[in-house]
């Protein structure tokens, strides 16, 4: 709490996001692509949209995987940007909140004025086999030399633990599927925007049973982009609270349970919201599973209803969740997947979704998970975000 | 500060049984080796050889929709179906497992040997060098019906 806050005065109006960007997920990139190319596009994007221009951006962060061998600084020289702040963040699907919770910290400290985040990857099929297989010193000297290569076989195994706890079948997962692809027919940068069908999502090849294709994420090239202000005018959505859990459990559970359900309450207390107040959610779709996971780690549902939860709630929209798709429709641009949420709830907030835009949207909430181990994510969080006007 | 595993021992502890490491000050056991005891922060830790484990959950990559499909909850009864033989094309399907080691852990994730029949199911535990690696895999327990399961 500021100190006006606590004397009573009018409260100061503190960072906020002013802006997103985000490109479109592209399948079959040129070959001119780059991730460098990626996120100069995305950031443009946010700039532009407030009218800011790049020598006033004086603080930036960025995840990727594969803007090597330059680093964050050194895209910062090809933007021609002057920092007070800068941060690299390698923390995969929780990388975009990692970043925002420091990004705040540092525009409340005063440290910079304007924050770019921004996250982006290009590959190609080589890239992305080489950084699964070597995704970390076990993939790369375990996992992937026992024939486990990649999250797939993992998570596999983590869904039919969940299935077997909670009832889930795959007809409910594939419901879904089939409600976000639903929100990604009115995301033009969406991968895949098609309608889908449950038979469709159920034929779907079996990838690792019983995952099939379409519970697995669509690699793509592409980056998103953020803006934040120290001091923000005209509409604006901030941070009322956040958390996070990094190596909670030593990968010494079940996974079925992410570090949210560690600091759920108390992030919900910070923000004197509930999960009832929540118009729109982004929830980190690597896998159907995992959606669920933290939709119940937040409060949304319990596991003894799962099935009725998404018939009731998800496919009807009740509860407005990837309203961009998520990733499992979207794609999962590497890095940049793990700010594809955050750039959707803040997009909504905003009022800039488009076709796919909620009625007056006040409150959402977006998670991070990511980072495998052994057997799966080591990383979550969450941010409560709230659309304010000055 | 490294951790001090005493793999002279471990050369003579443990036959062809699967290789952890326990914390020589707490017991907690992990596989593979960490830098230090993740429970205790201790530093000395020796191999221990686990024969035995409980399979907790399986799958098999790539399989191209042909493979043996592991069910879940009621389904998981059913044996599943012989692995088609492979087309000279398409790889063999390799059977990936999580199993709990008997009794003190820790979980590992292992390559079976075969389709195994039911979660829950016990399973002998061994190391098999695998892509130049001398790495964990699980089979069915030795003198065991593996229809009976354990």
């Amino acid at each position: 709490m500021s100190q006006a806050q606590a004397v009573g005065l009018r409260p100061e109006p503190g960072p906020c996001i002013v802006a997103v960007g985000e490109t479109p997920a592209l399948r079959h990139p040129e070959p001119t692509c780059s991730t460098a190319g990626l996120m100069a596009q995305a950031i443009g994007q946010a700039l532009r949209q407030v009218g800011i221009a790049p020598a006033q951006v004086d603080g930036l962060g960025v995840a990727s995987f594969t803007l090597r061998p330059d680093r964050a600084i050194d895209l910062a020289w090809r933007l021609g940007l002057r920092l007070n702040w800068c941060m690299q963040d390698e923390l995969g699907g929780a990388s975009a909140i990692n970043l925002l919770r420091q990004a705040w910290l540092a525009l409340e400290a005063g440290q910079a004025q304007t924050i770019v985040l921004v996250s982006g990857d290009h590959f190609t099929g080589a890239d992305f086999a080489g950084l699964v297989r070597g995704y970390n010193r076990s993939a790369q000297e375990y996992l992937s030399p026992l024939g486990s290569a990649g999250p797939n076989p993992l998570f596999a195994m983590l869904t039919q633990r969940q299935m077997a706890q909670t009832g889930l079948r795959r007809e409910d997962y594939g419901a879904l599927c089939v409600a976000q692809r639903g929100w990604a027919a009115n995301n033009p940068n969406a991968a895949y925007r098609q309608p889908l069908s449950l038979a469709q999502y159920l034929e779907a090849p079996m990838v690792a049973p019983p995952l099939g294709r379409l519970d697995c994420v669509p690699v793509v090239s592409g980056a998103s982009a953020l803006v934040l202000q120290a001091r923000p005018t005209g509409v604006h959505v901030r941070l009322l609270a956040s958390g996070a859990r990094y190596n909670h459990d030593e990968q010494e559970g079940d996974g079925l349970q992410t570090g949210i359900a560690e600091f759920a309450d108390g992030m919900w207390r910070q923000a004197a919201v509930r999960p009832e107040d929540m118009d729109v959610v982004s929830v980190y779709d690597d896998y159907p599973a995992m959606a669920l996971a933290q939709l119940c780690d937040l409060g949304f549902a319990g596991t003894d209803d799962l099935p009725g939860f998404i018939a009731r709630r998800i496919a009807t929209r009740e509860l407005p969740v990837n309203t961009a798709g998520g990733q499992l429709s979207a794609g999962q641009a590497g890095a940049a997947g793990g700010m594809h949420g955050l750039v959707e709830v803040a997009r909504q907030l905003l009022g800039q979704a488009g076709a796919r835009q909620l009625q007056n949207p006040r409150h959402g909430v977006v998670t991070g998970y990511g980072m495998v181990q052994l057997r799966y994510g080591m990383c979550a969080n969450a941010a409560v975000l709230r659309r304010e006007e000055s | 500060m490294s951790l001090h595993v005493d793999e002279h021992r471990g050369d003579q502890c443990c036959g062809d049984q699967c290789r952890v490491v326990e914390c020589r000050a707490c017991g907690h056991r992990v596989y593979p080796a960490r830098l230090w005891c993740p429970a205790c922060g201790h530093d000395e830790a020796r191999p221990v050889g686990v024969e035995e484990g409980e399979l907790l959950a399986w799958t098999v990559v790539p399989d191209k929709g042909r493979a043996a499909q592991p069910g879940s909850g009621s389904d998981s009864a059913n044996l599943p179906d012989p692995v088609e033989p492979a087309d000279p094309a398409d790889p063999q399907p390799v059977f990936i497992a999580t199993v709990r080691a008997l009794p003190d852990g820790p979980v590992l994730v292992v390559r079976l040997q075969a389709p195994p029949a039911h979660i829950g199911q016990r399973l002998r535990l061994f190391e098999r060098e695998t892509s130049g690696r001398t790495l964990p895999w699980a089979g069915p327990l030795p003198d065991l019906d593996p229809n009976l399961g354990a």
